[in-house]
């Protein structure tokens, strides 16, 4: 059967990757939407969607009913249903297929297996693929995961039996809070993944992650793609992938590929599946089965140069595979960066709100799902790219990845960019002496923002471009002129700090600080104070449009600049740098006066008193009930703080702009 | 256009022995300009900035937009006047740019005598009120000022161009439609606060600026009744009893950036009148000026050199370059800014003058601005001069150079001496700025003539009396005129007594041009009628 209509039942990248295999097949494919995501960028880039909810996944993409219906609606034949959502959900694809479509992934019955980690487990023991020892089957009852745990020894991973993609487990490794962590992992199963229990399993210490790609053409034929490796997780949740795995014997590959292989033709497995291994010195353990496409699938396409999505489209199509394990073959390395709208400095929170600019580079592969001015809503996973760089070594995809990370600029909201940039030079991570609890034991480390190594330079750069930001160029009006009279004022001999233009400048993700720019005659020549009174002397002119030649003693620099608003960009061939500048009044613009002794407004009597001496009030509280002119009239809070100096009760008559409260601010009522 | 070709040989020995006397007068400049910015004892300023108050050039510069320019007027106003008083007569003046539109700005500085108005402050306050007005500039007022000094009340109290002409320049100005914007950011007592309260929008900052007639210690003094500052004349009070004030500010940032808003609704600011060429750097580059002055008094220097340094791409369209040569005048641009020139290159003769009268003529009739550059000695005495009726022609130079309503400047950059200084748009004859570079200098005669003079007079009266002196009697009659002359015609004098706007760099001479330039050409066209002439 030929898909003619394909819908695709996600957002963000991976709608959008899917579609683009999709119109390369001559295929009409077709986004769902929540209100939220009314103007995502997939929406906009697939051109065809049907609104399934509101903004809470369970409300839209978790929404089965709700899919179902646009599938039915826009005529489709077949549902991808990318990963994540409902694309593990047996539920859902028999509701597909009984609707008469396809489902694009592996049968309600394999999903169903292996959605369950313990079912899963039973499978892969039943073909002899190795297993992490733990206590057998599913357990609920606390008081016998307890002893189970102690019997087993620790440390003990608790894994909740719904859970995946790393989510859902729990590290025990002291008995002091076995209890409390129990209780929790159960909750955490019931209210995340709605099952009721977990699955206790040895934990292999300094382990590395690989998986298997497999496919499986759903009558037995079952091939591996190979394997990647995804040791790089940060409390489970990877972070880089990579194909192929690096420093590992291809004698252990080989033998977890054909136990992957194995495992799926047991099942005669269809589609794409990833049979995931945990590998501790010479062995290796199963883990558990992915049976979707994974986030991480572009290295092996890249290392297979195959489309993933093509090949799951033709299997749905009944195509079979159309390939032979010997027509697979390994070309280079592939690494990919998962770049997160997150802030590493408080815990790797969602940073939200718009994304005011981004710029992905251009020569390698970033599949992402927002454009610039799209908003990170707290909806859904803020992903904002898959960085993928496809080189002929490790070395050099490593080095890559490097500079595209370098290059990539994002203002708007916190990223973890330099994270990823930190962990992409590690020397440990070159050599792969990694486990997949290394990012968290040494997170400290690892957010520590790279120095710079030109103190004070690109500041400098930045306050001069945000200083020449609204002035022309060549201009004869000489007020506006950029070149002759930015921050003009008569001479003073060379680097005098004693009057200037300050600028507040801060790199996305800092607090700011201001800059002190002097310029020196003409020439473009400034000199740049910092807060401590370090001073730097450089020139900014501009040779091309755009671009810039900074010079600084005898070295010269050239830049290319973009000053937009309050962001400045800066890159030379090999950094770039970001900064976010505020003028010199940023801060007061748009305050108001804030009056902390509330008057009477008219003269009359109070009525009603609604506070006492040291109530902690809100501003726009009513503190007070007056009557005058026949009206009662509410007297509200100005600011927040403890009410004080209380000069009235009721009954109490006062005269229009008589003190009746103060409002004490909270700093100093506390103290 | 024609270009001036320079002759100039920069290897030569005077030229590198004139350059380095002019970069120790530069440097000497620079170190003057440094203590004016710093302000006020060091201990002062730290108390200033405890009390969560902005440095008053730090509110200027805060004030203005990003990245343009600031030229400020006045810097060496009151310079060694006062013991221990930086030069700045405690009062920052000049033109920025706010919020898009150009704007006088006055700053008292609270750090320097209390910010308190002494004879220079109140002479620099209206000076700046007077080139506001000319160039129809709104003025913005950031008051910090203790008042009136009162020891110096001769220099600040009874006379016209004194403190009571600020208000009458605000009444005025406001009559001619200029904005007038008041910032209180300190205290303003009895007379200081009718600044404000003559302004049209007035921002005050709360527990920071107080206004009042009478202070709390005068209130007790007069009438017994005892109150502090801030409900005797307080922000609050200000803004919510009495509507002296009309904008409540939390601290100078926030009154700053109120006053950026007030000016953003002054309603549309007038276009420039010109079209100015796109801005190009002279051919020869400005900084050889320095070699060029020369740097003995006796050796004239050659004009015609400093001219190319100071016209875009050194173009000059001279007028009538063979007649009356001691004086060259002709056309040229500044950054692009369109000017006729008047520039000494020797004494005035009758032609010079006759071709000065219809020069500025020319100029009036074609809207263009004047610039004269002076460096003369006077104008030719002698039997020959009178004859050919060189009063008459000065006197047809003068009624020219003063009838003119075209924007006009000076800048001497020599000796000015005697009738010369009056003739090249001397300070009496009010150009709309004018400046002194470091070598400018202007007396009624140079020092070495008055103390000849002075000397031939006394010589007279002893001959009279029947006694003579020694040739060192002489000389130590002499001695003391000439140190005397030295002192007063220097450029710092100029500047210390406001006779001049300031001294400027030679190299920075085009850019403080320009910027003038460009404020007057959005200004009205003003007719010009001029005086009678005597042919």
């Amino acid at each position: 059967m030929k898909i003619k209509t394909l819908l695709i039942a996600n957002r963000g990248e991976i709608a959008c990757r899917i579609a683009r295999t999709a119109r390369a097949l001559g295929i009409t494919p077709v986004a769902v939407h929540s209100e939220a995501d009314a103007d995502a960028r997939h929406v906009r880039e697939i051109g065809r969607s049907i609104l399934i909810g509101r903004g809470p996944a369970s409300e839209s993409y978790l929404n089965i009913d709700a899919v179902l219906s646009a599938a039915k609606a826009v005529g489709a034949d077949a549902v991808h249903p990318g990963y994540g959502f409902l694309s593990e959900n047996p539920a859902f694809a028999r509701a597909v297929e009984a609707a008469g479509m396809l489902f694009i992934g592996p049968t309600a019955e394999t999903l169903e297996r292996f959605g369950d980690k313990a079912s899963a487990k039973e499978a892969a023991v039943m073909v002899g693929v190795p297993v992490i020892s733990g206590a057998p089957g599913v357990k609920s009852d606390p008081q016998v995961i307890y002893d189970e745990v102690l019997k087993m020894g620790l440390p003990v991973l608790l894994k909740a039996v719904g859970g995946g993609g790393g989510r859902g487990q729990r590290l025990v490794e002291n008995t002091n809070t076995l209890t409390v962590d129990i209780e929790a992992a159960l909750r955490e199963a019931h209210s995340t993944f709605g099952s009721e229990g977990l699955i206790l399993e040895r934990f292999l210490a300094n382990a590395r992650h690989v998986e298997i790609q497999i496919v499986g053409d759903g009558t037995g034929t079952v091939l591996h793609l190979f394997e990647r490796d995804c040791t790089l997780q940060r409390r489970h949740q990877k972070v880089i992938e990579e194909a192929p795995a690096f420093a590992l014997s291809r004698n252990i590959t080989a033998r977890m590929a054909a136990d992957a292989v194995r495992l799926g033709e047991s099942l005669s497995y269809r589609g794409l599946g990833t049979v995931e291994f945990l590998i501790a010195g010479d062995a290796y353990f199963f883990l558990e089965v992915n049976p979707r496409l994974q986030v991480e699938h572009p290295v092996t396409e890249a290392v297979i140069g195959l489309d993933l999505v093509a090949l799951q489209i033709r299997i749905a199509e009944g195509k079979g595979i159309g390939l032979i394990q010997e027509d697979i073959t390994l070309t280079g390395h592939a690494i990919e960066a998962r770049l997160y709208a997150e802030d590493p400095k408080s815990g790797f929170a969602p940073s939200t709100g718009q994304i005011t600019l981004l710029t992905l580079p251009e020569d390698i592969r970033a599949d992402s799902g927002v454009d610039e001015n799209d908003v990170i809503s707290p909806y859904y996973d803020p992903m904002i790219a898959k960085l993928v760089v496809h080189a002929p070594d490790r070395d050099a995809a490593l080095a890559g990845l490097a500079r595209a990370l370098d290059l990539t600029r994002i203002a708007g909201v916190d990223t973890n960019r330099e994270f990823l940039a930190n962990l992409v030079r590690n020397d440990s991570f070159g050599e792969m002496k990694v486990h997949t609890r290394w990012i968290d034991a040494n997170i400290d480390a690892l957010i520590t923002p790279a120095a710079t190594g030109h103190a004070l330079l690109w500041e400098a750069v930045a306050a001069v471009l945000f200083l020449m930001r609204d002035r022309c160029t060549g201009d004869s009006d000489s007020w506006r002129n950029r070149e002759i009279f930015t921050g003009w004022q008569l001479g003073l001999d060379d680097a005098r700090a004693e009057a200037g233009q300050r600028v507040t400048l801060s790199r996305p993700g800092t607090g700011g600080q201001e800059y002190l720019v002097t310029p020196i005659r003409t020439g473009g020549k400034f000199v740049v104070f910092d807060a401590e009174g370090t001073a730097l002397t450089l020139s900014v002119i501009e040779t091309g449009s755009g671009q810039w030649r900074i010079t600084t003693e005898n070295e010269s620099r050239m830049v290319s600049a973009n000053v937009r608003q309050n962001l400045i960009e800066i890159r030379t061939a090999d950094e770039c740098h970001l900064f976010e500048a505020a003028p010199p009044l940023a801060f007061a613009a748009g305050l108001a006066a804030i009056d902390r002794t509330l008057t009477s407004p008219l003269t009359g009597m109070i009525i009603k008193l609604l506070i006492a001496e040291g109530d902690q009030i809100e501003a726009g509280d009513t503190v007070a009930i007056l009557e005058s002119m026949k009206l009662e009239i509410s007297i509200k809070a100005t600011a927040p703080g403890r009410a004080t100096n209380i000069s009235i009760t009721e009954g109490t008559m006062v005269d229009r702009g008589q003190a009746i409260v103060e409002i004490m601010e909270m700093e100093e009522a506390d103290i | 256009m024609t270009v001036i070709k320079s002759t100039l040989n920069t290897a030569a020995e005077n030229f590198g022995a004139n350059d380095a006397f002019y970069r120790g007068k530069i440097a000497e400049l620079h170190e003057l300009r440094r203590l004016q910015r710093l302000g006020g004892p060091e201990k002062v300023r730290a108390r200033h900035i405890d009390k969560g108050k902005m440095l008053p050039r730090e509110r200027v510069e805060r004030l203005i937009d990003p990245g343009s320019p600031f030229l400020e007027l006045g810097e060496l106003a009151g310079l060694s006047k006062y013991k221990g008083v930086p030069p700045g007569a405690s009062i920052i003046t000049g033109i920025g740019m706010v919020a898009g539109r150009h704007c006088m700005i006055i700053a008292n500085d609270a750090t320097v005598k209390g910010g308190t108005y002494f004879g220079m402050t109140t002479k620099k306050h209206v000076r700046a009120q007077r080139i506001a007005w000319n160039n129809r500039l709104p003025v913005i007022t950031l008051v910090d000022s203790g008042g009136a000094f009162l020891p110096d009340q001769a220099n600040i109290f009874p006379d016209e161009g004194q403190f009571g002409s600020i208000f009458h320049n605000q009444v005025g100005m406001s009559g001619d439609g200029i904005p007038q914007i008041a910032v209180v950011m300190g205290p303003c007592t009895a007379g200081g606060a009718y600044i404000p309260s003559l302004c049209d929008e007035v921002v005050i900052v709360r527990g920071q600026g107080f206004m009042y007639l009478g202070g709390p210690e005068l209130t007790f003094a007069a009438t017994g009744e005892q109150i502090d500052a801030e409900t005797l004349g307080g922000g609050k009070m200000h803004s919510s009893i009495s509507g002296v004030t009309d904008h409540l500010a939390e601290d100078d940032a926030h009154a700053l950036a109120i006053t950026r808003e007030i000016v953003e609704h002054l309603g549309e600011a007038a276009g420039s009148r010109k079209t100015a060429a796109p801005p190009q750097p002279p051919a020869y580059p400005v900084e050889e000026i320095y070699g060029i002055v020369s740097r003995d008094a006796k050796v004239p220097t050659d004009n015609r050199e400093v001219l190319a340094r100071l016209l875009d791409g050194s173009e000059f369209h001279e007028f009538k370059p063979l007649y009356g040569e001691t004086l060259m005048t002709g056309w040229g641009r500044i950054h692009g800014h369109e000017i006729g020139i008047l520039a000494n290159d020797g004494v005035l003769f009758t032609e010079s003058a006759l071709k000065a009268a219809h020069f500025i003529n020319l100029c009036v009739q074609r809207d263009i601005p004047l610039l004269f550059l002076a460096d003369v000695n006077g104008f030719m005495v002698g039997r020959e001069a009178e004859q050919a009726g060189i009063a008459k022609a000065g006197a047809k130079m003068i009624t020219a150079m003063s009838s003119a309503r075209v924007p006009k400047y000076t800048v001497i950059t020599g000796g000015a001496y005697g009738a010369g200084y009056l003739a090249m748009l001397g300070r009496p004859f009010q150009p709309d700025a004018m400046f002194a570079w470091p070598t400018g200098r202007a007396a009624i005669m140079g020092p070495e003539q008055a103390s000849s003079v002075l000397a031939q007079v006394r010589t007279q009266i002893n001959e009279r009396e029947g006694t003579s002196w020694t040739a060192e009697e002489e000389e130590a009659f002499k001695a003391p005129i000439r140190k005397e002359y030295e002192t007063f015609q220097d450029a710092y004098n100029f500047a210390s007594n406001l006779w001049v706007d300031g001294v400027i760099e030679p190299a920075e001479t085009r850019d403080v041009l320009a910027l003038l330039l460009d404020v007057a050409a959005r200004r009205p066209k003003v007719d010009t009628n001029f005086g009678v002439f005597r042919f």
